[in-house]
């Protein structure tokens, strides 16, 4: 019978290092989508690891940062609850919750 | 625990017994686990006890009040457990046991459906400080506190209060996280965050779930424990607890066999897809639909079977429409049609396919999906939006009558679903465009005048459309009564423009050009977009021209331009004012306002700057315009073009400019060597690429050629300017000995724009093509066509009358055909070109017909046309000349 093991949802109880790479190539993959523009692709990257890594707060905010990043830059979001509120509500002592402070909201009020 | 009574047991009723007795009845009750039967006895103690102060009787009253509450719990009587608890510890407070009734009574709580009792509760606790102590008791780790961490948080997951979970879920060990009662309660509550919209809460309970392969790890260590716990002898016990013991025995089997049972089910079913799917469905309300997708995808890519997969699919479609994807979402709902034929959400995929096939403007695929729907399945959730939707798709296509049909059914078979509104609306509009005024007027104002339909959310565009109908009856002053009530009825509408725009031109009509004026003012100050400020502008330019206030129109284009920029009909703007300067003997302001535009605009990738281009390039070529030299462009834009090709950013002006130089110029080469040098056709708009398009062709690089043309097609196909473009193209054809291709182009092309000026070319092009294809007789009645058109008259109208002669010559009939070269030269001698191709076509029929006077008079008059002494047919005709000459001397 086959299972559906999302990759690395056992992370916090086991580190996989199989798993792990799994969940750090689509986040690097996210960010080089980010940073070439492809923000359709960032999405869909940052989209899996919310989906199928969620278990490890890290990879789960590191997500959260990119979708953020998206919506900053296109700045088309229409999410009711979007992945900044997410992450500054659930991750905010979070490296990538300071990180999205400093870089996206701070940029937004200074553009205002 | 609590020591229990020893009473022995009587068959009497508890009210009856002495107190003694009633105390060991209840003892053996409570150790047979009679809970039910304890709780009127236990009752009965208590109301015995009552009022006695001695050490003993106090702790016999507290020990009967504390298993009334656990009895109360067992039997599910959680309101009067919860009381029971609460009594003992305000009777008992500094029992050791206080801290465990409190423990109690939140259970008792929580089990209750209606959780402000326990919030209540909770919040009492807290502010005295007790809730904190009542934490510590759970974490202690023993069998009870293990039940009751899994109940509250149960409990707490049944009321998606996420905060007291996660006080709770830190309580619960590995054998409580997998219990599968547990996970359902946590899927069960993100299911209530989610409804009240609490989704990240919502995520954070589905985040908790633990997934199947988790659960049986679970399950396999608790089955091993209780294997163990069952194969150990039962121990001796007095015979009146025997009982207890063979039923605590079998109810162990009886867990151990569940659980085997619960792990088997594991691994045939689980809810890991339900889960996902519900993690997804939260995504989407949130409507972060990426992250919703990537979940859906997996389940049906991953589960194709699961119960979930067709959900999941037909979700994917949801998502990817939502996202604008059109092209994935297209290939989604058509494998969900393909996979389930006949399933749930049929009506509903093939409703969103038509509505993504309309927003696509493919129409046609549209209608068949809607006709399909409805032959199959007449009767469906949908039925009045696809009715709806096949109708706009009939007005779409002109098929007013049919679109009729199918908005009054909409209307009257579903009065009360979403379309019925719009359906009202676009009845009036299909009798409006089939001009049955009265009925539009009718249906309007039925509307109007309906006092059930309330709110009415058409109300501005209905009243609109009645003015509109209303002047379609010719009723001009009751039209203009409806906008201007429509003015002040409804001053945030977003067709106030418009009704302004309809109310000067009613006064443009009457004559009266001041409140025309006014109107169009007021028109363009409150238009919301550009095409509405664009019609008040160019209406009033209308109104200055007839009136020829041609300072006033120039004031006006130049604060259009000023103001609009970019967003505006600039080209038309520019060129109006040129026209006006003209009028006003200003030619060189003409010009310098043609030139500074070009200079403004000319960088702007947008499409109408190429007019400016364009017209340029007509004004210099055509001899009947004559207003600019070729030198005086060239001259007079030569610096912006050498500015533009050394600033990167300039690239779609230098292109530009390029292409009007090399079309003006009498040595083009150089220009078209620029252009052709071009590796990339990505800055090129369609003047130069039509001058890419034709040097390609010139040169013989038909895939340069092919690439300009589905370049031009893609970017500008929708455009009337596609007509020159395809003119190349029908020429790249010609040349190529590709007729039956170009036949078919052109009928394209002449069916698609009948009526656009660009196309007297593509007539001409189309006749070429069957005198090339040897078609002659069709080929004359063509050029005879376009010849025939007044409004198509000028420098192609002797190459149509040549060709004609050309194919009258062909046929063999040189009469005919001299009289066609004959027309041409002497009705179109200002095109020097064609006169004296014409000339010397006529020669040669007039040597075939052997009238040799003729023939020298017609060389005569070639030499004497100063037009024609210099062109090829020119010199022979006067080399001719000079050997008659020297044969007679």
């Amino acid at each position: 019978m086959k299972y559906w093991i999302p990759v690395v949802l056992m992370l916090a109880a086991v580190a996989h290092s199989a798993e792990v790479t799994g969940a750090q190539a689509e986040l690097l993959q996210a960010r080089t989508a980010l940073e070439a523009g492809q923000f359709r692709e960032a999405l869909q990257h940052a989209a899996r690891v919310q989906a199928f890594y969620y278990r490890d707060a890290e990879v789960l905010a590191a997500a959260l940062y990119y979708e953020a990043a998206v919506d900053h830059k296109t700045g088309v979001s229409r999410a009711t609850v979007s992945a900044l509120t997410e992450l500054k509500t659930l991750y905010p002592d979070s490296a990538w919750c300071r990180k999205a402070v400093e870089e996206l909201e701070k940029t937004e009020q200074g553009s205002q | 625990m609590w020591p229990l009574f020893s009473f022995a047991q009587e068959s009497q009723p508890a009210s009856e017994l002495a107190t003694r007795q009633l105390l060991k009845h209840a003892d053996d009750l409570l150790k047979n686990r009679k809970a039910a039967e304890a709780v009127p006895v236990l009752e009965e103690v208590l109301l015995r006890l009552e009022g006695l102060e001695e050490a003993n009787a106090l702790e016999a009253r507290a020990s009967a009040q504390y298993q009334l509450g656990l009895c109360c719990l067992a039997v599910e009587q959680y309101e009067q457990a919860a009381e029971t608890f609460q009594l003992f510890v305000q009777n008992f407070p500094e029992h050791e046991s206080v801290l465990d009734a409190r423990f109690l009574t939140l259970e008792a709580f929580a089990w209750q459906k209606d959780p402000v009792p326990m919030q209540a509760y909770i919040d009492a606790l807290k502010q005295s400080g007790e809730f904190d102590r009542l934490l510590s008791v759970l974490g202690q780790k023993n069998d009870a506190t293990r039940h009751a961490a899994l109940s509250l948080v149960s409990a707490y997951s049944k009321t998606a209060d996420f905060k007291s979970v996660q006080r709770f879920l830190p309580f619960c060990d590995e054998d409580a996280l997998s219990d599968v009662g547990l996970n359902l309660a946590l899927m069960d509550g993100g299911d209530l965050a989610v409804e009240s919209g609490e989704y990240l809460d919502a995520m954070q309970f589905y985040r908790e779930v633990q997934l199947s392969a988790e659960l049986m790890v679970g399950y396999d260590r608790r089955l091993v424990a209780l294997t163990a716990e069952l194969e150990i002898s039962l121990p001796w016990v007095p015979l009146v607890e025997r009982e207890a013991q063979q039923e605590q025995w079998a109810s162990e089997t009886n867990r151990y066999e569940r659980m085997v049972t619960e792990r088997a089910n594991l691994e045939k079913k689980n809810y890991d897809q339900d889960l996902m799917v519900r993690m997804a469905n939260c995504y989407d309300r949130m409507e972060r639909r990426w992250n919703a997708y990537v979940i859906y995808h997996h389940v049906y890519t991953d589960f194709p079977e699961s119960r979930s997969a067709e959900r999941s699919r037909y979700s994917a479609f949801q998502c990817l429409a939502a996202l604008e994807e059109m092209t994935l979402a297209q290939e989604e709902a058509k494998a969900y049609l393909e996979l389930y034929p006949v399933g749930r959400y049929r009506d509903a995929v093939t409703l969103g396919l038509m509505q993504i096939h309309l927003h696509l403007k493919d129409f046609p695929a549209a209608e068949a999906l809607g006709l399909i729907l409805r032959a199959q399945e007449p009767e469906h959730r949908y039925c009045d939006q696809v009715t709806y939707l096949l109708g706009y798709l009939q007005f779409e296509r002109q098929n007013y009558e049919a679109a009729l049909d199918l908005f009054q059914k909409t209307a009257s078979t579903w009065p009360e679903r979403i379309y019925a509104e719009e359906a009202v609306y676009w009845q009036g509009m299909c009798s409006l465009f089939l001009g049955r005024f009265a009925d539009a007027v009718a249906v309007f104002e039925g509307y109007l005048n309906d006092p059930d339909r309330n709110p009415k959310t058409m109300e501005d565009d209905v009243t609109f459309r009645l003015g509109m109908a209303r002047y379609g009856l010719g009723e001009y002053e009751t039209c203009k009564e409806i906008f201007k009530t429509f003015l002040t009825q409804f001053p945030d509408s977003d067709l106030l423009s418009e009704a302004c725009s309809m109310l000067g031109d009613l006064y443009g009509a009457d004559g009266e050009m001041n409140p025309a004026l006014a109107y169009y003012a007021q028109g363009r100050e409150c238009a919301v977009n550009a095409e509405q400020e664009s019609y008040a502008v160019f209406q009033a330019v209308q109104v200055y021209d007839l009136l020829d206030r041609h300072e006033d129109l120039i004031a006006l284009l130049e604060d259009y331009l000023n103001e609009s920029g970019e967003e505006g009909d600039f080209a038309k703007a520019v060129l109006r004012i040129c026209a006006s300067r003209r009028a006003l003997e200003q030619g060189a302001q003409a010009l310098d306002a043609c030139f500074n535009a070009i200079v403004r605009f000319g960088n702007t990738p947008l499409e109408q700057a190429d007019l400016l281009f364009t017209d340029l390039q007509d004004e210099v070529i055509d001899p009947l315009r004559g207003g600019v030299s070729a030198d005086e462009v060239l001259q007079r834009l030569g610096s912006v073009r050498e500015a533009a090709l050394g600033d990167a950013e300039q690239g779609i002006l230098a292109l530009r400019l390029t292409a009007l130089f090399a079309g003006i110029s009498e040595n083009p080469e150089a220009y078209d060597a620029f252009l052709f040098s071009q590796e990339s056709l990505e800055l090129f708009t369609p003047l130069p690429l039509r001058r890419f398009a034709e040097v390609a062709a010139a040169r013989g690089e038909t895939d340069r050629a092919e690439a300009a043309f589905k370049l031009f097609e893609e970017r500008y196909g929708d455009s009337e300017d596609v007509i020159p473009m395809m003119n190349v193209l029908l020429r790249f054809l010609l040349d190529a000995g590709r007729y039956d291709e170009a036949l078919t182009l052109a009928d394209d092309i002449l069916m698609r724009y009948p009526d656009a000026p660009a196309a007297s070319q593509t007539h001409l092009l189309d006749a070429d093509a069957l005198r090339l294809s040897k078609r002659y007789d069709e080929a004359i009645e063509k050029y005879k066509a376009f010849a025939s058109v007044r409004a198509w008259r000028g420098p192609r109208t002797p190459q149509a009358l040549y060709w004609t002669g050309v194919c009258q010559l062909e046929q063999g009939n040189i009469a005919e055909a001299c009289a066609w070269f004959q027309r041409a030269y002497v009705l179109y001698g200002q095109y020097p070109e064609w006169t004296a191709k014409a000339y010397a076509a006529s020669v040669e029929c007039l040597q075939k017909l052997g009238q040799q006077e003729d023939v020298i008079r017609t060389w005569r008059e070639m030499v004497a046309d100063p037009n024609v002494v210099d062109t090829p047919e020119g010199r022979q005709a006067r080399a001719e000349l000079s050997k008659l000459q020297e044969a007679v001397q």
